[in-house]
């Protein structure tokens, strides 16, 4: 099981240009890189939501929309504060629906309700998520991060063996961020993990591999930043590194360190703790 | 009153017209909550107005009403909902180019029918107490398919309107699923046109659902309420229409309206909550 991209670029403007990865079973791959650079392009592309100008993609040695069935994705921008009137466990049920390309498969869809044993996994992923007693409430009254555990719940209910995650604690306070690391350090076992994040403070200890999508995309199989990443990331190399650890152990030192760019962090530091306090 | 409403309910024709209001209230009820919540509303009353086109059509060639604007209103919808589809981002402008245009051929094709049709108003503004026991089996038909496939793929259309992408990334084809919507609105419209004539019939779409869906929190429960609302409007119009000798559908959205304006604010979930 691996999902082998060749080459593609995306119609418009150029996201995407002549990129090849190979991603492994059993990955966790962390997915960086600036505003605009195409991480989400990039999750769309394996689902098969966009097709790709030149080249293939193969996942789990199927296109993308067939094999799209084995796959937990996570959008980015949930449909958020939107008033919308269906409960929560109706939502993560409709992560079951599944089709190959085309059609739905009917079983997951005739008939205005789901048998017992799907509410039960419902359940059980809510229940995961820590949320189970919100199964009942409306979605349009939880909050971004509830909702968040919803969408995450919804991807995972399929039980799927790729999860494509889009930046799914951006929203969630940082004691549940951690539970929530350890609970998808947990899936990794049985599932492959691709997670686009804005914060390299979040590459936690469970990451295997980054993948940095910036003008160019690197593929690093272990879970460190390299100097080409932090570049692409438009921090220039004077930038102090530390910043961008992963506070895990060991930790990571990243790219070239030396005192001149520690200095240069510790001011950079300063100057903006100044300017919030004079904000503030 | 309770004498001459006795009576009014002994003619045949005010019963006819009930029970047409009826089964209009319920395709309308279903279907504008899927209207609704897809924030398609707009969309919806392209198809209505286009349906004007059929109409023409049907009085031009001498074919059966009803069963002639559904088949125009089929296509004509499925032509919005490809144009649409295609072109995501300027989708209200698709949709105000084929409004214009099927009201356009309807009025061409009634031009070139020679005679005047009286009848061509009840179509505009809604004259229920024309329904015939056969557009009453019609309606009935077409009720049984819209409550049918709406039970059949209520988890499909559920998923389908809270996140369409994600339903794409699960490898189904939302444009399908767009389609099958378009053509469930198709059917309620025509259905609908009948009681309260195809430029009124956007308030039975939307004054109910949305009613229903500040006192629900599921989508079935808010097509029940939305169902349940609508007959209460349309028998309240009717009767009213029937009392006072006025227009049915004139009566019945004023009825809708009023009752609209004034149960805004009583929305028990929302009641409490702070005005932005």
């Amino acid at each position: 099981m691996d999902i082998r991209d060749v080459t593609f670029s995306l119609s418009g403007n150029t996201i995407l240009k002549d990129v090849n990865i190979t991603i492994q079973q059993g990955d966790f791959v962390a997915v960086i890189g600036p505003n605009g650079s195409g991480k989400t392009t990039f999750l769309k592309l394996i689902l098969g939501l966009y097709r790709p100008d030149k080249g293939t993609i193969r996942v789990l040695g199927q296109e993308p929309n067939r094999a799209c069935s084995h796959i937990g994705y996570m959008p980015q921008h949930p449909t958020g504060d939107r008033i919308f009137p269906a409960r929560v466990i109706d939502v993560v049920l409709s992560g079951l629906i599944a089709g190959n390309g085309l059609l739905p498969s009917l079983v997951r869809v005739i008939g205005p309700s789901c048998n017992n044993q799907d509410k039960r996994k419902a359940l059980e992923c809510l229940e995961l998520m820590g949320i189970r007693g919100l199964a009942k409430k409306n979605v349009g009254n939880l909050s971004g991060g509830q909702l968040q555990r919803v969408l995450l719940a919804r991807a995972l209910v399929s039980n799927p063996k790729i999860l494509l995650l889009d930046e799914p604690m951006a929203n969630i306070d940082m004691g549940t961020r951690g539970i929530l690391f350890d609970l998808l350090a947990d899936l990794n076992r049985s599932m492959t993990i691709l997670m686009v994040t804005h914060d390299i403070g979040l590459i936690s200890r469970h990451i295997k591999s980054v993948l940095c999508i910036g003008p160019q995309v690197f593929f690093h199989e272990a879970a460190e930043l390299t100097m080409d990443m932090t570049q692409a990331l438009g921090l220039q190399g004077e930038t102090c590194h530390m910043e961008l650890l992963g506070h895990g152990i060991p930790h990571r030192v990243l790219g070239r360190h030396n005192e001149m760019s520690e200095k240069r962090g510790k001011m950079i530091k300063n100057r903006r703790s100044d300017q919030q306090e004079s904000k503030g | 009153m309770e004498q001459s409403l006795a009576l009014l309910l002994s003619y045949a024709f005010v019963k006819n017209a009930l029970a047409a209001g009826i089964m209009a209230a319920i395709a309308s009820g279903i279907i504008g909550t899927l209207v609704v919540v897809n924030r398609m509303v707009f969309l919806a009353g392209g198809i209505a107005h286009a349906a004007y086109g059929g109409i023409g059509l049907a009085f031009f060639t001498g074919m059966p009403v009803l069963p002639t604007v559904l088949g125009f209103s089929l296509c004509s919808s499925a032509a919005i909902g490809i144009l649409t589809k295609k072109r995501s981002e300027r989708t209200d402008t698709m949709i105000g180019v084929l409004w214009a245009m099927g009201m356009a051929i309807g009025i061409l094709l009634i031009d070139m029918t020679p005679g005047y049709n009286v009848d061509l108003m009840s179509f505009l503004f809604g004259s229920i107490l024309a329904v015939s026991p056969n557009d009453l089996v019609f309606m009935m038909i077409m009720d049984g398919i819209v409550t049918f496939l709406v039970a059949a793929f209520y988890r499909l259309l559920l998923a389908y309107s809270y996140d369409r992408e994600f339903l794409a990334a699960r490898g189904i084809n939302t444009t399908l699923v767009h389609l099958f919507l378009m053509a469930l609105v198709a059917v309620s419209v025509v259905m609908t046109i009948r009681v309260v004539g195809l430029v009124l019939v956007m308030a039975l779409f939307t004054m109910a659902p949305y009613l229903a869906e500040k006192w629900t929190g599921t989508l079935w429960s808010m097509m029940f309420t939305a169902v349940i609302l609508n007959t209460i409007f349309i028998t309240a119009g009717i009767l009213i229409a029937c009392v006072f000798n006025l227009s049915s559908g004139a009566t019945i959205i004023l009825v809708a309206g009023t009752f609209f304006l004034l149960t805004l604010n009583l929305s028990p979930g929302r009641f409490f909550m702070k005005n932005p």
